[in-house]
């Protein structure tokens, strides 16, 4: 169980070792560990959350045809398939000479349409699920408690329509992939499939799944629950964690929301344009690489800044920073009341809390405004041009911007594939969130460093929502590990058994 | 609360990642069943004569029908398609189980402290007791894995938990589809299992420890 577990973790570092290991981190998507290296003060001298596995996903997929990247990438994550997908496939359009202006209309919007699904179900996963429960039920609260299931217990209503828009959001992506996960829709060129009639009726007519405009009222709740909620708690909420940083996203052409397609945006922390509004094709420009010895996740920055200065947010609250409006009407509106609490460029970790239920309506207008567009119906869906060799997409996921970059050589091979994930681009803004947090907490008296205080390490994590993109899960697999070190050297090592129990320790 | 809606059919619900050795054994059992079950012979039969007059006998359940699907992991959106049958199996892979199959019913508990975005399937059981106020009635099915690398095949000893469980899903249907059943019965039970033991119709392991 976690709060003994983590209860005994601390009280044993602390008096053991000078190194604190938290492994994993709950409720992120895969398993994260964190280590902690604590100075002779007991002040945090570095914050490493590490990612325990390597992927190699970019060796994978070289020798493969670039036609089969759409299909393959999925495979990355067991959660944002679609943005893999739909990056890939954005990429390999330009492999065979088109690009997003210029496939046929349909697959464009069908694309979209299918995207603006994916966003709605991972932010409604993310809130109801992850988030929720510390922010509703407290992260002071008892552990057994501080979870979906709980949160259920509390608001059960709250938990149903969080169940039911996860639906609609994946029923929206079983429609236009052709399958719930893992859907072989977008091709290079164009899209698989259109939207038929009766598909559109599913999701207007409210006779199986809620319908659109049901969806777009419980968003509406939803939002106003937080807000009402966040206001409540705004001190605590403000002063939980502040880190100015520059914010990355794409962007309309006329500066409005984009979670799709557009040019890229880099904000600074006071609204100074980094980047503007450049063509994300002339990302290697203006990206930068650092790599870390303990991390297989590398650290991209902005180049004309440096590392660390250059270091991006990406994700909800780095969009709604960015942008200038939002062309959805409700999600203007709720983005004026945003900026009217919180200010134009508000650099509040936890406001990526308010700032993605409004991102989640935005998607639910936009929904509903492609049902209405009878080109869903259109019957020209792909079109190829001359083979170009290259191609790279640039996607807003649901954590933040995707990047997909390939080579191929005209019999179809893939010799060349680079991906930088939302996560990657969060990685400094991560362990400096869990930096600052700690070295606040382990400033505390030893009588208060329990589980609810080495909680909010992880509440700061989970408002980036990292994809550590570990989609093993086999009973028994114990991801759970936790090692105690001396000067280096493993002194204790703890198990999780089947079931959550904590076993007993093996060394 | 109902224990469990008025309709015969059964979910089938493999988890797992193809690309990762045994984890794929989920994923592998569905695809070989949704084969198998297109081939079948065994047309499930009706026990009710829509044209006879008699009434429908109450002793006897319906033929079950079957869904099959493979998913990464479990997600709250579970608890609520759950709901729509009347029995569900899990198939997963386990690590640390000697039998290559194993069989227990699960209980709706409240989640352990750990979790990430896949949820355990006592809580999705949680979920459709408290928000939709039913409680399906879930098996989950384990298959022994023992190589979980990126990019590996199914072991030898996966290969093997995937026949046993073949095995035993052929001798469920056989039973479920050509003769009459009991009221309360189910297709999944740990007696069926443990009978399949006994009986040592697992040749495809030559024995279970």
């Amino acid at each position: 169980m976690q709060s003994p577990f983590l209860v005994r973790v601390c009280h044993t570092l602390l008096t053991m070792s000078r190194e604190i290991i938290i492994d994993p981190v709950t409720r992120v998507e895969g398993h994260g560990r964190v280590t902690l290296l604590l100075d002779e003060k007991n002040h945090i001298q570095e914050a490493r959350l590490h990612i325990v596995e390597f992927r190699g996903f970019e060796r994978f997929v070289q020798g493969r045809p670039y036609w089969e990247a759409p299909v393959l990438v999925q495979r990355l994550c067991g959660i944002c398939p679609v943005s893999h997908h739909l990056c890939a496939a954005k990429a390999v359009d330009e492999i065979v000479g088109m690009r997003d202006e210029t496939i046929p209309q349909t697959a464009r919007l069908m694309r979209r349409l299918m995207h603006y699904g994916q966003v709605l179900q991972s932010h409604a996963l993310h809130f109801f699920y992850l988030a929720a429960p510390d922010l509703l039920l407290g992260i002071d609260s008892e552990v057994e408690l501080r979870n979906v299931v709980g949160l259920a217990q509390a608001h059960p209503e709250l938990a149903k329509k969080g169940i039911l828009l996860r639906k609609f959001g994946q029923e929206i992506i079983r429609a236009t992939a052709g399958k719930r996960i893992h859907g072989i829709s977008a091709v290079p060129g164009g899209i698989h499939k259109n939207l038929t009639p009766e598909e559109r009726d599913y999701f207007q007519d409210g006779k199986e799944v809620p319908s659109i405009n049901e969806v777009i009222a419980w968003c509406e709740e939803t939002l106003a629950f937080y807000v009402d909620y966040h206001l409540r708690h705004r001190s605590w909420v403000d002063e939980f964690l502040v880190q100015p940083m520059p914010s990355l996203s794409l962007v309309g052409r006329d500066g409005e929301l984009e979670l799709y397609h557009g040019p890229l945006r880099c904000t600074s922390a006071v609204g100074y344009r980094i980047l503007d509004d450049v063509d994300y094709h002339d990302y290697l420009e203006f990206y930068g690489e650092e790599v870390k010895p303990w991390t297989y996740l590398k650290f991209p920055f902005i180049r004309s800044l440096g590392f660390p200065e250059g270091s991006v947010r990406v994700g909800p609250l780095a969009r709604l920073n960015t942008c200038d409006f939002i062309a959805t009407p409700r999600a203007q509106r709720a983005l004026e009341d945003f900026r009217s609490v919180n200010g134009r460029f508000p650099q509040q970790t936890l406001n990526a809390h308010w700032a993605r239920l409004i991102e989640m309506l935005h998607c639910a207008e936009k929904i509903q405004q492609l049902l209405a567009d009878p080109q869903l119906q259109g019957a020209e869906l792909k079109k190829t041009g001359e083979f170009a060799g290259e191609g790279i997409g640039f996607l807003e996921a649901p954590r933040g911007t995707l990047v997909h970059h390939y080579q191929a050589v005209p019999s179809g091979e893939i010799t060349r594939c680079n991906l930088i994930v939302s996560t990657t681009h969060n990685n400094l803004a991560m362990n400096e969130a869990v930096r600052r947090v700690s070295d606040r907490i382990f400033s505390y008296p030893r009588s208060k460093q329990g589980d609810p205080l080495l909680n909010a390490i992880e509440v700061a994590i989970r408002a980036y929502d990292p994809c550590l993109s570990c989609a093993t899960h086999a009973l028994g697999k114990m991801p759970l590990a936790v090692q105690v070190m001396r000067e280096g050297e493993l002194v204790a090592e703890y198990r999780r058994g089947e079931g959550g129990d904590l076993g007993d320790p093996v060394s | 609360m109902s224990s469990h809606p008025s309709c015969a059919s059964v979910l089938v619900q493999g988890i797992g990642n193809p690309l990762r050795g045994d984890d794929g054994l989920g994923p592998a059992l569905i695809e070989r069943l949704q084969n198998l079950w297109q081939e079948t012979t065994l047309e499930p039969t009706s026990t009710v004569d829509p044209d006879s007059a008699v009434e429908p006998d109450s002793t006897v359940e319906p033929k079950p029908t079957f869904e099959f699907e493979w998913v990464y992991q479990l997600q709250v959106e579970d608890a609520e398609r759950w709901i729509h049958f009347r029995e569900v199996v899990l198939v997963d892979a386990h690590l640390r189980q000697t039998r290559p199959i194993e069989l227990r019913e699960l209980q709706a508990r409240p989640l352990s402290g750990f979790s990430t975005h896949g949820l355990e399937p006592a809580g999705v059981l949680a979920l459709a007791k408290t928000c939709f106020k039913v409680v399906p009635r879930v098996h989950l099915l384990s298959l022994r894995g023992v190589d979980f690398t990126m990019g590996a095949p199914l072991s030898g000893a996966g290969e093997a938990s995937l026949g046993a469980a073949l095995e035993w899903f052929k001798a469920r249907w056989e039973q479920s589809l050509t003769g009459p059943i009991a009221r309360g019965w189910n297709f999944a039970s740990a007696a069926s299992v443990h009978d399949h033991i006994q009986d040592g119709r697992n040749g495809a392991v030559g024995g279970f420890e």
